[in-house]
């Protein structure tokens, strides 16, 4: 099915020493093998077209590219830590209304709400992790 | 001990981090100096290998600047350049492939062997018999399925191994031998004139 001499006849094509440069016992074996004949064929016009290509093309500067990979990523990034601060928020939310619900539900046991001094700093206290969890997260999270 | 504590000196912080991420299996980001060095020396192959896989230029320009980020997001840094090479194929390869998948979805279009129709192509430095054969060589690419386009590509244009081309396309050594050998015969034989 493949003949072994194949890689030899492709780069002499690729080379560009086919067939003038090749010995004539190449050339002979080529024209009896089907094979080498269609590798020939095939590697002629596509060096011809991969040439044709590499001179045609026009890519963009290795450093705009680097640029705009490493704004991606740090957009991904971005992207990535808001869902995640999405998530506490609503966890927090979920969290809070539990509380809510909770102190509601229990509010006639006697010494629960009625032992507790209610103050400015008490309600601070309680109510500044809710509210800075989100923020020490989302630094926790972010790469930069 | 004296050459060992030089040596200790001598290290920086980001190669102790590269060493204790190449330790620890892990791998980090490629850095500046790197990613530019190797994107100067594969770019031009992988545009040419876009474009003529999928047969457009201009989407040749996007897949080439997502290639490169995806490249650089999957961290390969401490692989050899061959498997980095055949690494940034694959991720080529497989966008090519999405596109392809979408562009089929959107409108139910057969892809072209290039931008233009090969008949309307400008004859750039060449003589008349080389644009003829290059005309003819899109036509015959065009009517390829794209997995035969890819391993002829790879194989007769960057002259890349059985086992090379079966890391970028993901399939077996033997698979390759056996599909291309039936791609190639398959576009001499359109270059002929013969069968299609």
């Amino acid at each position: 099915m493949n003949c072994d001499r194949e890689l030899e006849v492709w780069r002499a094509v690729d080379s560009r020493h086919w067939p003038e440069r090749c010995d004539e016992e190449l050339r002979a074996h080529v024209a009896a093998c089907a094979d080498c004949a269609d590798v020939v064929e095939v590697a002629s016009a596509l060096s011809e077209e991969h040439a044709a290509a590499m001179r045609s093309a026009h890519v963009p500067a290795s450093g705009a590219v680097w640029w705009r990979t490493q704004l991606r990523v740090r957009l991904d990034a971005a992207r990535t830590a808001r869902r995640a601060m999405y998530m506490i928020q609503a966890a927090v939310v979920v969290a809070a209304l539990a509380i809510v619900a909770a102190i509601g539900g229990f509010a006639w046991v006697p010494g629960v709400l009625m032992n507790v001094k209610w103050n400015v700093p008490l309600i601070v206290a309680l109510a500044a992790p809710l509210a800075l969890a989100p923020v020490a997260l989302y630094f926790a999270v972010t790469e930069d | 001990m004296d050459v060992f504590s030089i040596v200790m000196r001598e290290t920086t912080l980001p190669d102790l981090e590269r060493q204790a991420a190449s330790e620890a299996g892990a791998s980090l980001p490629m850095d500046e100096e790197t990613f530019r060095a190797f994107y100067d020396r594969t770019a031009r192959p992988v545009w040419a290998y876009l474009s003529k896989i999928t047969g457009d230029t201009q989407l040749a320009d996007d897949l080439l600047q997502e290639a490169y980020y995806r490249f650089y997001r999957a961290r390969t840094v401490y692989e050899d350049e061959s498997h980095r090479r055949n690494s940034l194929f694959r991720i080529a390869t497989n966008l090519a492939h999405d596109s392809g998948r979408r562009r089929r979805r959107g409108r139910d279009v057969e892809l072209p062997g290039d931008d233009a129709d090969p008949k309307d192509l400008p004859v750039d430095a060449g003589t008349a018999d080389r644009a003829a054969a290059r005309t003819d060589i899109r036509r015959a690419l065009a009517q390829l399925k794209p997995s035969q386009r890819e391993m002829l590509w790879l194989a007769y244009a960057q002259g890349s191994s059985h086992e090379e081309i079966a890391e970028v396309l993901g399939l077996t050594r033997g698979s390759v031998k056996a599909l291309l050998f039936r791609a190639r015969r398959k576009l001499a034989d359109m270059l002929r004139g013969g069968p299609k």
